[in-house]
């Protein structure tokens, strides 16, 4: 591998990560991320996180040692009163961002974290669920300065608040992109099996919402974050590939285009690194 | 209109102008493919004076299109009085000059039962509906209405006219492994792109129904008719194909084919319709007609 040359992140065709174009004016956009068995995303959630302080994903595109040095180095793209990106988890505590972003050397008060996972069901148990949804746009926009919204899985609160996959999307979902110019949805789809309208198979309810929710994602979505392991299973020096492809929703209007790519990446202890495929 | 059945290329821009006479166009789009792309023709082909009211449960961006934005709800009837709000009277529609579009981007957010009523409240001879259906979003049944309708049959059986957009393969072999990703949600790169396949079923007043296919551009607007040629050639007689069948010789030959094509088959005369449907008489010489009688059928 070590002959193997190193690739940059560039999700569109101005060899942005996160393109200036998607915070323009009036322009709000989903970003749509999903991850199989084995290769979990939090390293290109800092990577976005990380696009969001510093202008480009660092870490990702050069040495640790090296993006600390420049990290430290360069000053903050926008000014510190405004949050570059709030990340809201149903999946990990806020002690798991601290220490992620912190070896990023991303100052704490730059981001800021939504614990949904420690306290949630104590907090907002025998609560009707549309009061506990507006509750949540509340506290996610209250940091109304914040550009970048990431959602961690928010297609637990189906099963949380039991609710459907529409009320989610009209709910909660188009209320938070109304808002926050771009919102990133990242979520599981191992269990994602649809087998189409064509098909006689019998769903269950449950998958019946799961596989509504995940489509309603893409059909959002200007770029979808494929996470993958390889085909033939997790490599030495290989543990997935990361596919970048167009959305559902139009960017006919924008004068940006998505730059179709697939990674390979490779993650060793605290360090994910991309490479020509 | 007889011309622009002859001319598939002319029929869609019509039905992309709503020019024909479709009150309800029906687009089906998937995840390879989605539909905004047809909204976006629909939208350009229309005269200037038309007003769009887009409908949106997806997206919270009113495209430059649109004349009047709405972001959908779960109620059917509040959608549709709010809906109904931006659309004239059928008075008013009498006198009014101006055509009314209701484009709605996501129909799957309507319930079932719902869909019938919302469609037929709003497709007139004045309002045109054009609403988008993504057509491998499951939907949730019960067990009493088992082997009712799917909201997709109810659509297609109503609509005037379907769009169904397709992502353009290569070859089979492609789109075959596209599927089978897709069924994972894994989104390969390629899909969504400017060129895409279209589907046209435009149902005539007698009921037939015209179905073509297209290759489109979203960058040039130009729209490619794309000649069924697995059909014709499926039609042409392949000699290999009866060798060691049977001891007898089933292929034909060229002077056959041509004997064979020449042949009037005896529906054509009918498709042909110079006597206007109505049941010829020839009067035979053992007939026997009674002038006298007033409810004798002359002919």
């Amino acid at each position: 591998m070590t002959t193997v040359q190193k690739q940059e992140l560039s999700v569109f065709d101005d060899h942005s990560t996160l393109s200036k174009a998607l915070f323009e004016q009036g322009e709000h956009h989903v970003l749509f991320v999903t991850s199989k068995l084995g290769t979990s995303p939090p390293w290109l959630i800092n990577a976005l996180v990380e696009t969001q302080v510093f202008g480009a994903p660092l870490t990702l595109n050069e040495s640790s040692s090296s993006a600390a040095n420049r990290a430290h180095s360069r000053l903050p793209i926008a000014n510190s009163d405004k949050k570059a990106a709030i990340i809201a988890s149903w999946l990990h505590s806020s002690d798991y961002f601290h220490s992620a972003l912190g070896k990023l050397k991303i100052d704490q008060n730059r981001y800021q974290v939504h614990d949904y996972l420690t306290d949630f069901v104590l907090k907002n148990h025998d609560k009707p669920a549309s009061k506990v949804l507006k509750s949540l746009i509340q506290e996610l926009t209250m940091q109304s300065a914040t550009d970048l919204l990431i959602l961690e899985q928010p297609e637990l609160l189906m099963h949380l608040l039991n609710i459907t996959s529409d009320v989610l999307h009209l709910d909660f979902i188009n209320p938070l992109t109304r808002i926050i110019p771009v919102v990133v949805i990242v979520s599981y789809t191992e269990s994602y099996d649809n087998p189409g309208a064509d098909s006689t198979e019998r769903l269950s309810p449950d998958m019946i919402e799961q596989i509504r929710f995940l489509n309603g994602c893409f059909f959002k979505s200007i770029v979808v974050f494929g996470i993958k392991p390889l085909m033939t299973g997790r490599a030495k020096d290989i543990t997935g590939t990361l596919t970048i492809s167009r959305g559902g929703a139009s960017l006919s209007h924008l004068p940006i285009n998505v730059a179709e790519n697939e990674y390979l990446f490779h993650t060793q202890k605290d360090a994910t690194k991309l490479f020509y495929r | 209109m007889a011309s622009t059945s002859h001319n598939p290329s002319i029929l869609l821009r019509r039905v992309l102008a709503l020019k024909e006479s479709s009150p309800f166009v029906l687009v089906v789009d998937s995840i390879g493919r989605t539909g905004h792309c047809v909204l976006e023709e629909v939208a350009r082909e229309t005269d200037e004076s038309t007003t769009i009211v887009y409908v949106s449960f997806e997206s919270t961006r009113k495209p430059d299109y649109a004349t009047y934005f709405l972001e959908g709800t779960k109620s059917e009837s509040k959608l549709l009085s709010t809906i109904q709000s931006f659309l004239p009277t059928p008075e008013q529609a009498k006198t009014s000059k101006f055509k009314f579009l209701v484009m709605i981007d996501c129909v799957n957010f309507v319930a079932g039962p719902s869909i019938m009523n919302l469609v037929a409240q709003l497709a007139s001879p004045t309002v045109a509906l054009l609403a988008v259906f993504h057509k491998h979003q499951p939907e949730f049944r019960s067990p009493e209405l088992e082997n009712y309708p799917s909201s997709l049959d109810l659509l297609q059986f109503m609509a005037t006219s379907i769009l169904e957009v397709q992502p353009l393969a290569n070859d089979y072999g492609s789109e075959q492994e596209h599927e089978s990703q897709l069924q994972k949600l894994e989104i390969p790169r390629g899909l969504n792109s400017h060129r895409y396949k279209l589907i046209l079923t435009n149902r005539r007043k007698s009921g037939r129904a015209l179905t073509y296919t297209f290759q489109c551009d979203t960058q040039a607007h130009t729209f490619a008719l794309i000649q069924e040629k697995n059909v014709q050639d499926g039609a042409q007689e392949d000699p290999e194909m009866f060798e060691g069948l049977t001891t007898f010789n089933l292929n034909t030959s060229n002077k056959q084919k041509v004997a064979k094509e020449q042949v009037a088959l005896p529906f054509l005369e009918a498709q042909t319709f110079n006597t206007g449907g109505a049941i010829v008489y020839e009067f035979e010489k053992d007939d026997d007609y009674d002038e006298e009688d007033p409810f004798e059928d002359p002919f």
